[in-house]
């Protein structure tokens, strides 16, 4: 029967992988949500207080039910609730709960969020995605307590599991880059060079003040390496579906990636972005580790009637 | 037995409940991408409350189309009962000396302030300060603001010696009420 475009399509969404990518992906995902989470303490008064800058009545009335970290009346109550939305975050981490889990970390983020969107950056918004992302496959087959717990009780977890995570996770990722990429190409300083010259000038997001100054960054040859840097990140960004798409590129374009991403992170200010986005890579990595990815088709979709040629030289 | 790998790991039910779920989340993302035309509005009649309750609308161009070519900051002085002001420290300048290691979420709450539109936000800033200080034994008469911004010289100025301008505007003033 001839393979349509359609069932291509099903397959690749759809397609088994080794339960243990989505296990991974899910505790790693897990400790991301942990650490984000416990980061927000030392300033839960400062964003949530009830004499904090933000105000019930300045919040959407369509959401404003979720925006549960207003609803507490002073100090010691805000600590309580912090503290117990963290739980869903480290059953997450321990793969307890099932999906369940993680569509109550998605609440807690969603308190967070309607409580005071001001605070909240991209990372943040990303690492909703990955969560909402992770609720397309059973990410506590493995690497996980309800795997273990099952085992327990003679029942065998399923070795894999539907793909549908990781091929969300890869996507969100190619459309983010590409977007921003395409964005990019419409402004002046991206075209002429001198876009990240700009950026590593802009004195709120700078994380050493004053290594970057414009008598440094504007002549010479840090003038010429901010400028390739500036034309290499618009190629890479605006491109990056291709390039992930392509095998002989895709490895290339995560290694820049994690370059730029870890440059990023060295030299800005800009929250939990860089490591939040670097989680997304495992959709890439953890399917082609040969530990891992060879037991399903991760990375190839799954064809109709797999077919072997016989090697070279072999008696027919 | 066959070794040929399972073609689906779930059945069709639920193939069909997440290709909808995954579809709508799709429309939903692309509505919001393209906003400004009319497709993008009408769409959004229809998705606009999943978008703003999930948090999801898609924005990435922290650096796009171009990356901020100025520093902006809200100055935020306190006006004390014996007559002198007194600087109110920005939330970044808790940290931690000349390497920030934390990310303030703080700081962009504030930086979300200086813009001339936000003055309702300065007056709950304006209530908050002079409570915290009265908390602290330090009665504020008054808080007052200024824009304050730190230009970016062009590549070709900077070659040339020019340094980044600083420049500022007055905002306004606001009583402490007790």
């Amino acid at each position: 029967m001839p393979v349509t475009p359609l069932d291509r399509a099903r397959r690749w969404l759809f397609g088994p992988v080794d339960a243990r990518v989505v296990g991974w992906m899910r505790a790693s995902l897990g400790a991301l949500l942990v650490t984000s989470h416990l980061a927000y303490a030392p300033e839960l008064d400062a964003l949530f207080a009830p004499d904090a800058l933000l105000t019930q009545g300045l919040f959407r009335s369509d959401t404003r039910w979720l925006a549960w970290y207003r609803l507490v009346p002073d100090a010691a109550s805000l600590d309580l609730l912090h503290g117990a939305l963290v739980v869903p975050a480290l059953l997450v981490l321990v793969g307890l709960g099932g999906r369940a889990s993680l569509l109550l970390a998605l609440l807690a983020q969603l308190a967070l969020m309607h409580s005071n969107g001001l605070a909240q950056n991209g990372g943040d918004r990303l690492l909703r995605m990955w969560t909402l992302c992770m609720l397309g496959s059973n990410g506590t087959a493995a690497v996980a307590l309800d795997a273990w717990w099952a085992r327990r009780r003679g029942r065998v977890p399923p070795a894999v599991v539907s793909g549908l995570a990781v091929r969300l996770v890869q996507l969100q990722l190619a459309w983010m880059y590409c977007s921003t990429g395409l964005a990019k190409l419409g402004g002046s300083t991206w075209r002429s060079g001198d876009a990240l010259y700009y950026a590593l000038l802009a004195e709120h997001f700078q994380r050493v003040g004053g290594l970057f100054t414009p008598e440094r960054l504007g002549a010479g040859v840090a003038l010429w390496i901010t400028r390739l840097g500036t034309w290499l990140v618009l190629a890479w960004e605006a491109g990056f579906p291709l390039w992930v798409a392509w095998r002989r590129t895709r490895w290339v374009a995560l290694a820049l990636g994690v370059v730029f991403h870890l440059g990023i992170f060295a030299t800005m200010m800009v929250g939990t972005f860089s490591v939040v986005s670097m989680w997304g890579y495992l959709a890439f990595v953890l399917p082609a580790l040969p530990a891992l990815g060879r037991t399903g088709p991760a990375v190839i979709p799954v064809r109709a009637t797999p077919t072997r040629r016989p090697p070279p030289g072999s008696a027919g | 037995m066959s070794a040929t790998p399972p073609r689906y790991a779930i059945g069709p039910l639920r193939r069909v409940i997440l290709s909808l779920a995954v579809m709508w989340h799709l429309l939903a993302s692309t509505a919001h991408y393209f906003r400004s035309t009319d497709l993008g509005r009408d769409l959004r009649k229809y998705t606009r409350k999943y978008e703003s309750a999930l948090g999801l609308s898609q924005n990435w161009n922290m650096f796009a189309p171009n990356p901020p070519r100025s520093s902006i900051w809200l100055e935020t002085k306190a006006l004390l009962k014996s007559g002198e002001w007194i600087d109110v420290p920005r939330v970044t300048e808790n940290a931690d000396g000349p390497v920030r290691l934390r990310y303030w979420r703080g700081g962009k709450e504030e930086r979300y302030l200086f813009t001339d539109e936000k003055k309702g936000l300065r007056r709950r800033k304006t209530a908050r300060i002079c409570d915290r200080y009265e908390a602290e034994g330090v009665p504020v008469v008054a808080v007052k603001y200024r824009r304050a911004w730190l230009r970016t010289p062009k590549p070709e100025d900077a070659r040339d010696g020019a340094a980044a301008k600083l420049s500022g505007k007055d905002l306004e003033q606001y009583p402490c009420r007790r």
